[in-house]
């Protein structure tokens, strides 16, 4: 398929070339520039303290001739700062791709990944790979980014990471995003990041240059009493230097901004090469002209902003992207900005759509709360083992709808999510809560316990119906944390669950839920439906387990006793007392990983011999309900919200 | 003068064993490259029964669509079978050519057709489905590239003089470009989900 419209982008990748060029060799003259007129700032205050000998002589051949060990002293001192410099600056800058992307707060995305969104983006990353011959790199989704910006980082193609926003995701169609990542991957092919991470290097020598100008300055400063014959020169050079320091900054910074402008250009001329399709690369720089958090990150840019799609910050002067009018009218030669307008409207009525969709779900929702709930049995629980049936998720959908609106939103989100799980742990006790809160603050910092305070605030303590709809919803944006942060929520968890001194059943099996689905996302491989071991072989840890069970939801030790004869047939095991488990959290521990090896028709007898126990005595409080799902969930066996008396 | 024909004669047998060693390498790569593709489509015929399953479900009246669906992908099948076992036969390609596009018109009529099925446009199933082909799709697209190039800088090594000899003595066949981009095979797995 041939580019339309006259638009060649040979012609643009080989114009842009030609610029990146010129603007290098312009570089490297302003270093040169920098190492004469530091000897210039030597050779006049070298003359100035020899102002006996006739100073019109300065810049005679005899002088530059007899001076020629201090010049080059000078120069070579001047090209040492900077190289020095620059070179440490390199290689703490040549860390690989992927680290730089998860320091930005980017997650990995596993090559088996089931989100749809985050699937496409890898096969997209893959197709590109195909297309311009660059291996596949790491790629990573900033999950905390609400604007549309993507940026490649690494040293070169082999350590290279790809990383998008969320907003680039959920606001781009394939073609599109097609489009951006194509626009990265001729940021890896060109080498553009090599290029970037010298300039950036030789920059910060200049810089040194600057620094070691006022630190001389400052110092020559208070020691002038002591050495007055020397003071004067000595300040000369060091302002001189200074001064060269920073103009050289100022034209330094501004020819690598100029460069990085070159080499977008480039990388969407060659987004229009492996994709031929000017209107994905087109349309996406379109949606960031018009989107309300455009292209900016949250994130500190400062070094990977040349790598960014979009800017990530507001400036005009250093600006690392060209303006992204000029961007579009090269790609779209027919482009008029009127077209922008349109487009705004566009995105805001579909916007508008989603948001109606969503509401007119959980007005549905609310209304179908209201319906009578059936009687059930165990049987009947089991048949809706993984297929929930409408009444079922009407109780889900009330229970939802029960939790008040700003806590369901904020629990969707990646930046409350760990905040509304801690919520959910908090202990009803304020003695014990301000203990919990404190250990909040201590292991994620005050801002999170503020956080965790303010929904407090505004809803009071959750019900424990609430906890595990609450924390079902808050688990997916935690997953997609990178693993450092989730051990610290893990830690934080631990500590919430300790802090009364005395672990109850629920919560430690609460924790134990919160761990396996967290770690479940991050290893996929030890999740599994169903093994192969049989009941018949681990009869001690039924027997324990609902034990257990029983004398969590009796009263008296008649009731457990029934209860646990009601299980124990229902496993099909022989009656036997209840003892009392003394140890019942070592007892969950050894039990729990072997139950999950059960095949699956052993599994749905220990479930219902599980459900017999808890409901034996006729009735379902919240908090049994909650006890056997959570149980349910660490064997991996879904089971759908109970509707309670 | 004895020396000087010696001369030319090894001159002559070094220039055809490089010549030889250079359409080997030739060779070689398109089949290489021809492997890239072959994986695609493998990945491509997989997909379409459990594509045709799903749909089943939901358009049970559009048999023949979805019988003409699993025909051409059975027929694709078996040109690919036929092409990879041995790449440079040209007629074994121009079938597969053939086949393949036989196939993405069938999938085209699929997909305009599930237009009228909003139920199944929603089902997660079939979303999947429908990006995993248009990723194969691309990727059989962009791999195709580079067979293609591969295969013309080895057609345009074989042909051209002095090597056009050559080929001919040791038998080197003129490579087959697989042409996917009929007009509307090509418009066709654009209808996306």
């Amino acid at each position: 398929m041939a580019a339309p419209g006259g638009m060649n982008f040979f012609e643009h990748q080989a114009q842009a070339r030609k610029k990146t060029r010129w603007l290098i060799f312009l570089f490297l003259l302003a270093v040169i520039a920098i190492m004469v007129s530091v000897d210039l700032v030597l050779l006049i205050a070298y003359g100035l303290t020899n102002a006996d000998e006739a100073t019109s002589s300065l810049f005679s051949s005899q002088n530059l001739i007899d001076n020629v060990g201090l010049l080059s002293g000078g120069a070579i001192a001047s090209v040492a700062v900077i190289g020095l410099a620059s070179l440490f600056r390199t290689v703490g800058l040549r860390s690989g791709g992927g680290k730089i992307a998860r320091e930005l707060g980017g997650t990995l995305v596993e090559s088996d990944t089931r989100d749809p969104r985050r699937r496409q983006f890898r096969n997209v990353v893959e197709e590109i790979a195909l297309a311009s011959g660059v291996p596949v790199p790491e790629i990573y989704v900033l999950e905390q980014e609400g604007g549309i910006n993507a940026f490649a980082a690494g040293f070169g193609a082999d350590d290279a990471a790809i990383a998008v926003t969320r907003g680039t995701l959920e606001t781009l169609n394939r073609d599109e995003l097609q489009g951006v990542i194509a626009h990265e991957f001729s940021h890896i092919l060109n080498g553009d990041m090599r290029l970037n991470i010298r300039l950036m290097g030789a920059l910060f020598g200049i810089l040194m240059l600057a620094l070691i100008g006022r630190r001389i300055l400052i110092h020559s400063h208070f020691a002038r009493g002591s050495r007055d014959k020397n003071g004067a020169p000595i300040i000369m050079i060091a302002i001189g230097v200074m001064v060269i320091g920073y103009i050289g900054m100022f034209f330094g910074r501004w020819i690598k901004s100029a460069v990085s402008r070159q080499r977008e250009y480039l990388a969407d001329a060659s987004a229009v090469q492996f994709t031929r399709n000017p209107d994905g690369i087109g349309g996406a720089l379109k949606k960031i002209a018009v989107h309300s958090d455009a292209s900016y990150l949250d994130a500190d840019t400062e070094e990977v902003g040349h790598m960014l799609f979009g800017s990530g910050r507001r400036t005009s002067m250093f600006a690392t992207h060209p303006p992204m009018e000029d961007r579009i009218a090269r790609i779209d030669p027919g482009f008029r900005p009127e077209q922008l307008d349109d487009l705004a409207r566009r995105m805001e009525r579909e916007k508008n759509r989603g948001a109606k969709f969503q509401e007119d779900a959980i007005e549905k929702a609310a209304r179908a709360g209201k319906a009578k709930p059936s009687v059930f049995d165990a049987r009947s629980i089991i048949d809706q083992i993984g297929q929930p049936d409408w009444d079922r998720i009407l109780v889900a959908g009330t229970l939802a709808a029960s939790i008040p609106d700003n806590v369901r939103q904020v629990a969707h989100s990646t930046e409350w999510a760990p905040e509304v799980l801690f919520f959910t742990l908090l202990d009803a006790q304020a003695s014990i809560r301000e203990e919990q809160l404190l250990s909040i603050a201590r292991v994620m910092g005050s801002d999170s316990e503020a956080q965790v305070r303010a929904l407090l605030a505004t809803d009071g303590l959750a019900r424990p119906e609430q906890r595990l709809p609450l924390m079902e919803m808050a688990l997916p944006a935690l997953k997609r944390r990178p693993p450092d942060y989730v051990n610290k929520v893990l830690d934080t968890v631990r500590a919430l669950i300790d802090a009364d001194g005395r672990v109850e059943v629920f919560e430690y099996l609460l924790a134990k839920v919160i761990a396996q689905h967290l770690w479940a996302a991050m290893s996929p491989v030890s999740a599994s439906a169903g093994g192969s071991a049989r009941l018949s072989s681990m009869t001690k840890d039924v027997v324990r387990v609902l034990g257990v069970l029983a004398w969590h939801g009796a009263s008296t030790q008649e009731v457990a006793s029934t209860a646990f004869a009601a299980g124990l047939q229902a496993a099909g095991l022989d009656p036997q007392p209840l003892e009392s488990v003394a140890d019942w959290t070592a007892a969950l521990d050894a039990a729990l990983p072997k139950f999950d090896r059960l095949r699956l028709s052993d599994k749905e007898i220990l479930v219902t011999a599980m459900i017999e126990v808890v409901l034996h005595d006729g009735s379902l409080v919240p908090t049994e309900i909650e006890m056997l799902r959570v149980v349910c969930d660490l064997i991996h066996v879904p089971l759908p919200p109970l509707i309670g008396d | 003068m004895g020396w000087i024909t010696l001369a030319i004669i090894l001159a002559l047998v070094f220039f055809a064993i490089s010549v030889y060693n250079r359409l080997v390498a030739g060779r070689n790569r398109y089949k290489n490259a021809f492997a890239q593709i072959d994986v695609q489509l493998t990945r491509r015929h997989d997909l379409i029964p459990n594509l045709v399953e799903t749909a089943k479900g939901y358009m049970s009246h559009e048999r023949e669509t979805l019988e003409a669906v699993i025909n051409a992908r059975n027929l694709a099948v078996s040109g690919l079978k036929a092409a990879a076992k041995d790449p440079t036969d040209p007629e074994a390609m121009k079938n597969l050519s053939q086949a393949e596009q036989g196939l993405s018109g069938a999938l085209g009529r699929l997909f305009a057709l599930s237009e009228a099925y909003p139920d199944l446009k929603a089902n997660e199933n079939m979303m999947q489905l429908s990006e995993e082909l248009t990723t194969t799709e691309n990727k059989v697209a962009f791999s195709r590239q580079a067979y293609n190039d591969s295969v013309m800088s080895y057609n345009t090594l074989r042909e051209s003089f002095p090597n056009n000899f050559f080929a001919g003595w040791f038998s080197f066949l003129a490579a087959e470009l697989l042409e996917l981009e009929d007009e509307e095979a090509r418009e066709a797995p654009k209808v996306s989900f």
